[in-house]
């Protein structure tokens, strides 16, 4: 799918949006949040592609060994960023606080190995 | 007396007759020099036990090519080991640089602060963790670099010292070899025990301190004036040790004294200044080195000290660059980290450079004694 058709994609769904107000309101919730979900998806899609693109390009230099958990860690901070969203749009904040603090987490937690690595290269210099 | 006359005549007649052929004269040849060399060189080889031969370069039976020619080769071909790595890092740090900004502007779309201080923790320690694998290397370079000119130092005292008790001056050996010993001794554990430990823990912190956000240029400044000051005290000391070993044996020798004041004189610039205090008592001993060895003598010094000199160089140059396009790329935190690893690099390359230069005020030194006692 081009950036052309999900533009599209996210005009009609706001036009939905837009017409459900007057009539329904609760149902443009739910609209919106399919919409975030098949965004997501897609951005997904691309992100691996260049994710694979980037690998491939740095399968060679010293960045190698740290690559995976680098993009471990974007592919997360994008999924808690947008469930975060998408609570604060849903008019959740203390649900878009938690999400944001276990994502946080998460992130951290994927990053441990490289702190592990960087205290033994500390020890091994000291 | 007629018998004398008629004798001394006919001497002078078959003198005078003896022709004398220019092609007779014997003219000195160099040619063979080199070949002499190498068959001794093969001769030694092939006396060795098996055991030996092994520990040997290769090609060591086969003898060495002497010529210019080759000796430029060989200085070239070193010299490219030596500038290339350093290219090939300065690249690498590039490259690092432009995926780790690419990582920050995927951070940069992020809207919730949790999240982005997240990621770029994680962003952050792997670009610091690749920038130390390539960068830890040049501190045991100049360890093993300092560790060899001190054990150079070390065997060259002896053996002036054994030369000089050898040749009669046994106070003049004793005084010397006792103050220059202490100088290298002290510098071979000023540098293992306490500066390449310090430069370590400086990296660490340079480390943490970007990964933090923490400026830790304070406690480097600190760190800075520690080994100015440690350095400028073993200036000191070796200073003290000469004097009074020069009074305890100045009845005993004279010329222990003259030795001992050119010593005293040699290092006394460096306590308190800087290196260019010193570049007048460099140039008097490298001209004291070119008087007694000739040019031979420099260009070998140049051969010893310069690629290590010229590795730390060029790779603070590399760090310098890599910190010039992190600041264009906005990397912030691995800008603060090369700034860092700069100054820590610098330290490092400060002080590799005055161990050089004591390595040449030592040998001027022990040359000045040897001429003087006449044992070279």
């Amino acid at each position: 799918m081009t950036l052309l058709q999900f533009c599209g994609l996210g005009i009609v769904a706001v036009s939905a949006v837009l017409l459900l107000r007057e009539s329904n309101r609760s149902y443009t919730t739910v609209v919106v949040i399919s919409f975030v979900v098949l965004g997501f998806f897609l951005v997904i899609g691309r992100t691996s592609t260049a994710a694979a693109y980037l690998i491939d390009k740095v399968r060679n230099s010293s960045f190698a060994p740290y690559v995976s958990t680098v993009l471990k860690a974007v592919g997360l901070a994008l999924l808690g960023e947008m469930t975060c969203d998408f609570c604060k749009s849903a008019g959740e904040q203390n649900l878009a606080s938690a999400v944001e603090v276990c994502a946080k987490a998460e992130i951290i937690l994927t990053g441990l190995p490289l702190v592990s690595k960087l205290l033994e290269t500390a020890e091994m210099l000291l | 007396m007629k018998r004398r006359v008629i004798v001394l005549s006919v001497f002078l007649f078959v003198l005078l007759t003896v022709s004398v052929n220019a092609s007779e004269i014997r003219t000195y040849s160099f040619d063979g020099h080199t070949d002499t060399g190498n068959d001794a060189a093969s001769e030694l080889f092939n006396n060795l036990p098996e055991e030996y031969r092994s520990l040997l370069p290769d090609g060591f039976e086969n003898g060495f090519d002497l010529s210019i020619s080759s000796a430029a080769e060989n200085v070239s071909a070193d010299l490219a080991e030596i500038v290339l790595p350093s290219l090939g890092c300065a690249a690498r740090l590039i490259g690092i640089l432009l995926i780790a900004s690419v990582f920050y502007r995927y951070r940069d779309t992020l809207t919730s602060q949790l999240i982005r201080d997240a990621l770029s923790f994680v962003i952050t320690a792997a670009s610091i963790l690749t920038v130390f694998d390539m960068e830890t290397g040049i501190l045991q370079t100049a360890s093993e670099y300092v560790k060899s000119l001190c054990n150079l130092m070390t065997a060259l005292l002896t053996t002036v010292s054994a030369a000089l008790a050898a040749s009669g001056a046994a106070h003049l050996a004793s005084v010397s070899g006792l103050g220059m010993m202490t100088l290298v001794s002290g510098l071979s554990s000023l540098f293992a025990s306490f500066i390449l430990p310090l430069c370590a823990a400086c990296l660490v912190l340079a480390a943490a301190g970007s990964l933090g956000s923490v400026k830790t240029g304070t406690i480097l400044r600190g760190i800075h004036y520690a080994v100015t000051l440690s350095l400028s005290a073993l200036g000191l000391l070796f200073g003290a040790v000469i004097g009074a070993g020069a009074k305890l044996a100045a009845s005993a020798d004279t010329l222990q004294l003259q030795s001992v004041k050119f010593a005293v004189s040699s290092f006394v610039p460096f306590v308190g200044s800087a290196l260019s205090g010193a570049f007048g008592t460099i140039g008097m001993s490298i001209a004291c080195i070119r008087d007694a060895v000739g040019g031979a003598g420099i260009f070998l010094i140049a051969v010893l000290s310069l690629p290590a000199l010229l590795n730390l160089a060029l790779n603070r140059l590399a760090i310098l660059l890599g910190k010039t396009v992190a600041e264009m790329l906005g990397c912030e935190r691995e800008k603060t980290l090369l700034e860092e690893i700069g100054t820590v690099f610098s330290f490092v390359l400060a002080v590799v450079s005055v161990i050089t230069v004591l390595f040449v005020f030592m040998l001027s030194v022990c040359l000045g004694m040897n001429i003087g006692e006449g044992t070279i």
